[in-house]
């Protein structure tokens, strides 16, 4: 055991010492700053899906037009007569509300572009009567409760995507590292090397997937620092980012290790991205939180991401998704030793 | 040391062998050249031999172990030295060798004196990347003497070496067998075989086809004649003569006690012509 830990903590100094020298840690650190950019710069911290308006109030006080003029200044259009009303509608993706007759409750016809699904009809026509009743003081509608409480704040769109790019750079650009590398050792015929010593697979796996594992708390510590800041829930923010790389890494090698040249593996890198990119669909629309997608590593990864950075009062997705981390892993590794084992006998010589 | 029986390998998995039949045994202590063209099939041989390879047919066994579940601790006894540079570019030569050092559950040599006994002392904090062709090649080939070896398994050995190192690698080679090393030695160069080994096998097309120490080779192969160059009123002469035969042995004294004798060899054949003898084929191939 203690020759194993000997020979794992070599492979792992010498592949880092690759990492530094083939500048995959200038790569990644370089990405990770770019990442910090789009969020801090680029990606709003909000986005509006409230309709732009066009607004023809034809009742005598005028009171819809006035009160949307006031509460909604910058997304709405107040016209005074028909003409306007329709030049106002073809001018850009607006939706329009006729209000006619001299007594509240006023009458109101919506006008669509036309293009709109009936789904989102409902939706927009269910607001719209909403927010016109509200603003007239009328009931409108259902009460409504949350099960979340009340002061958890959503966090704002350009920071709840760090968890998204954590993944994509910690994970993802971990990936095609770790597939570099091997396809260094294999043109260089180091592996041929490494196989006539005492050296084991399990030892190597192990070393390169804690190399990259390395590098991904590289990556996630400095976009996290750049971005949402130090006060967050480190300990499951830097676990579930290692375990996590840990367990892509091992994907990656027994994939690559398949192929023979960076080109070849190019494909299968790309539907192995895609797959492992599902999860984010669940991410933004929680409402597809289909069951198979919860058996990806990455699933887990971000979710917890999401609850250490901004945490909503549900320690248990991060606890659960460590405990789901470390039983891929435990499964992953005999799996890749074997696979590893079988493929380099015959593909390596 | 090193067994190997019925012996066959297909890199296609059909009746195209690349080794077909292959048996030998090395003594301890021994070295033994495995000798043939390029595509004989001696470097599947030794692939096999080092578990880099899988045996699909036959036996193998090295260092008492079966190849098919060797143990670590077979390969703390065996080193390889292969033909191609196989070295980390990004390490140092020093980190290169410092790497393959500590995978080794033996005492290991040192490894900058390794460097230093073939010139690279000097560009030991140099990455390897930057070295000369020949440079790596030394890398590689001192690299399989960390762990002291047992069996060595050496590739081509003096291939793209200049004749210095060529004569320092060989040197390194003789010191090993003193120790007892057990070397198994895979070229196409029949002088450095001829030089080297207490044993040779001719491989072609995947089949030992004659197997014999060199000077058997030579004798077996080779005509039983002198050829004696001397001087004799001003010009030069040229005589080859049968110690065999009652009347030569006589010539020779003669011509070695009464004329000026420049040179004399024998006729016995080179390891080359023997090979060319018993395949139909030349060594570079």
């Amino acid at each position: 055991m203690r020759d194993m830990t000997r020979r794992f903590l070599t492979l792992t100094v010498k592949d880092l010492k690759l990492l530094v020298r083939n500048h995959h840690l200038t790569i990644v650190v370089a990405v990770a700053i770019l990442y910090a950019l789009l969020v801090r710069f680029l990606i709003p911290g909000e986005l509006s899906f409230e309709p732009n308006l066009v607004v023809w109030d034809q009742t005598a006080h005028g009171i819809v037009g006035r009160l949307y003029a006031e509460h909604a200044r910058d997304s709405v259009v107040l016209v005074g007569s028909e003409k306007d009303y329709l030049a106002a509608l073809e001018t850009g993706n607006r939706i329009g509300l006729k209000v006619t007759g001299q007594e509240l409750p006023a009458a109101i016809e919506v006008t669509f572009q036309g293009f709109e699904s009936p789904r989102i009809r409902r939706v927009l026509e269910a607001s719209l009567r909403a927010q016109v009743a509200a603003m007239l003081g009328q009931p409108t509608g259902f009460p409504t409760t949350s099960l979340r409480s009340a002061d958890v704040k959503q966090p704002p769109f350009n920071l709840a995507m760090v968890p998204v790019l954590v993944l994509f750079e910690a994970v993802f650009l971990g990936m095609l590292l770790a597939a570099v590398l091997l396809y260094s050792e294999k043109e260089e015929q180091t592996l041929r090397a490494y196989r006539v010593s005492p050296g084991g697979i399990p030892e190597y796996l192990l070393a390169r997937s804690v190399a990259m594992g390395l590098l991904g708390l590289v990556s996630a510590v400095v976009l996290t620092l750049l971005t949402v800041g130090a006060g967050i829930n480190w300990p499951v923010v830097l676990a579930v980012v290692f375990l996590g790389s840990l367990v892509i890494t091992l994907v990656t090698m027994v994939v690559a290790n398949m192929f023979h040249g960076i080109s070849q593996f190019f494909v299968a890198e790309l539907i192995l991205m895609v797959v492992l990119s599902l999860p984010l669909v669940s991410y933004f629309q929680p409402g597809l939180s289909l069951a198979p997608l919860r058996l990806l590593p990455t699933y887990p990864l971000v979710f917890a991401l999401r609850e250490a950075y901004f945490p909503t009062g549900s320690p248990a997705v991060m606890t659960t998704a460590v405990l789901q981390l470390l039983v891929t892993l435990g499964l992953a590794f005999p799996l890749a030793v074997l696979s590893f084992r079988r493929q380099l006998v015959v593909r390596d010589v | 040391m090193i067994r190997a029986e019925g012996l066959y390998y297909s890199y296609t998995g059909n009746e195209s062998y690349a080794v077909a039949g292959i048996s030998f045994q090395v003594a301890e202590g021994e070295i033994f050249g495995f000798l043939g063209p390029n595509g004989a099939g001696k470097s599947t041989t030794q692939k096999i031999l080092t578990g880099l390879l899988p045996v699909q047919k036959g036996e193998v066994e090295v260092g008492g172990q079966d190849i098919r579940s060797a143990s670590r601790e077979l390969f703390n006894r065996v080193g390889v030295a292969f033909e191609h540079p196989n070295i980390y570019r990004k390490l140092t030569g020093l980190e290169n060798l410092t790497f393959f050092a500590r995978l080794y559950d033996v005492p290991t040599a040192d490894p900058m004196a390794l460097l230093r006994r073939v010139g690279l002392g000097e560009v030991a904090h140099r990455r390897a990347g930057a070295y000369s062709r020949g440079m790596q090649q030394r890398l590689v080939f001192i690299r399989s003497l960390l762990n002291r070896p047992k069996i060595w398994f050496v590739d081509e050995p003096t291939a793209g070496l200049d004749p210095a190192t060529s004569q320092l690698v060989k040197e390194i080679i003789r010191e090993e067998r003193d120790r007892g090393t057990t070397i198994f030695l895979t070229t196409h160069n029949m002088q450095i075989a001829d030089e080297l080994c207490d044993r040779v096998a001719f491989i072609n097309a995947g089949k030992i086809v004659a197997l014999d120490t060199p000077r058997e080779f030579k004798l077996k192969h080779g005509q039983k004649l002198v050829a004696v160059e001397y001087r004799s009123e001003g010009r030069l002469k040229r005589e080859v003569l049968s110690p065999l035969v009652e009347e030569d042995r006589l010539k020779l004294k003669r011509l070695l006690t009464e004329e000026e004798v420049e040179t004399v060899h024998s006729q016995e054949a080179t390891l080359e012509q023997v090979f060319i003898k018993l395949t139909g084929r030349g060594l570079q191939g």
